[in-house]
């Protein structure tokens, strides 16, 4: 069914949208939760939990596209659910090798201004950068640095070899570290 | 800024970069390689061996132009034969005299005789 007609019914407190959503979305949701828990039934907990959000958000949201929509709310509860792992010391999965790569995008004596105004013009400047690479770099950097997918999966899918992609992360990090410095953002 | 702000941060990228690294991210590993190994049995299925066939044979078809190759063969035929025919005649319509040597007229043990042979010829002419 077409995500337009999924988020009708949504606006219509029709339930059955909920079903529709799982069975179009669940695979998807499964892989981003699975990629940053690192745990087959944390990742589940969090797709349930992402359509609970889904249903309880639309409306007032409406959408342009559920699969992004759903995505980015899967994203965050697992990060969440990582985050609190950590805390209670369960980590050490693969997730943390993205992690400890985005910290070479930081700097070391970076600010610690966390406003919410900061933070919208930061991604602006990201998104900017992101749309100056090319279109095979971007997609690159959005697999492992959005989806979170393992290098294996990035070779695998992009036809390159392990070590080819992870020199390639290595440039574009460091381009994003130099565009974002050049522009006076010292994070 | 912390490692995980960033990663945070990063979840609020554009739509259209989203959109744009397509439906094959965020697919698990297990499902790639199904997806190969999927591939590998079709290739060696007879279905696709047989239309493997059947396509080769189109090729084949496509490739191969056989009026043209027929309208080629037809004109190396009829330039031989011409050629043969014309030829022929000339060999046909030649004078002994031109070629004495084939023809018998020269004798040559006895040059002398020959010479004769060759001035009655001549006056005959």
């Amino acid at each position: 069914m077409d995500d337009r007609n999924i988020v009708k019914m949504l606006w219509n407190r029709d339930e059955s949208a909920i079903g529709i959503i799982s069975d179009k979305y669940a695979k998807y949701c499964n892989a981003i939760a699975r990629n940053i828990t690192g745990n087959k039934e944390d990742a589940e907990e969090c797709v349930n939990e992402a359509y609970q959000k889904v249903w309880q958000s639309v409306p007032p949201n409406k959408p342009p596209s559920l699969k992004n929509y759903i995505g980015k709310i899967t994203r965050n509860l697992a990060f969440n659910m990582y985050a609190r792992s950590c805390s209670e010391k369960r980590g050490g999965n693969s997730f943390d090798s993205v992690l400890d790569e985005l910290e070479e995008c930081l700097h070391s004596s970076g600010d610690d201004t966390e406003s919410e105004f900061y933070k919208k013009e930061l991604i602006k400047e990201i998104n900017d950068f992101l749309w100056s690479l090319p279109s095979d770099k971007r997609k690159l950097f959005v697999s492992r640095y959005w989806y979170a997918d393992s290098m294996k999966d990035i070779s695998l899918r992009y036809g390159i070899s392990e070590n080819n992609a992870a020199v390639s992360l290595q440039r574009i990090r460091t381009k994003l570290r130099k565009y974002l410095n050049e522009r006076g953002y010292n994070i | 800024m912390k490692k995980e702000d960033l990663f945070e941060l990063l979840g609020e990228i554009d739509e259209g970069i989203l959109n744009e690294t397509g439906k094959s991210c965020g697919m698990e590993n297990k499902e790639i390689t199904n997806r190969t190994k999927i591939t590998k049995n079709e290739y060696n299925s007879d279905k696709v061996q047989e239309s493997a066939v059947e396509t080769r044979i189109e090729v084949y078809h496509h490739k191969f132009n056989w009026k043209a190759i027929a309208a080629a063969a037809a004109c190396f035929v009829i330039g031989t034969v011409s050629v043969t025919l014309v030829l022929s005649k000339n060999n046909s319509t030649s004078n002994p005299a031109d070629n004495p040597e084939k023809t018998g007229l020269i004798n040559t043990k006895s040059p002398n005789q020959t010479l004769l042979r060759l001035i009655i010829l001549q006056a005959m002419n």
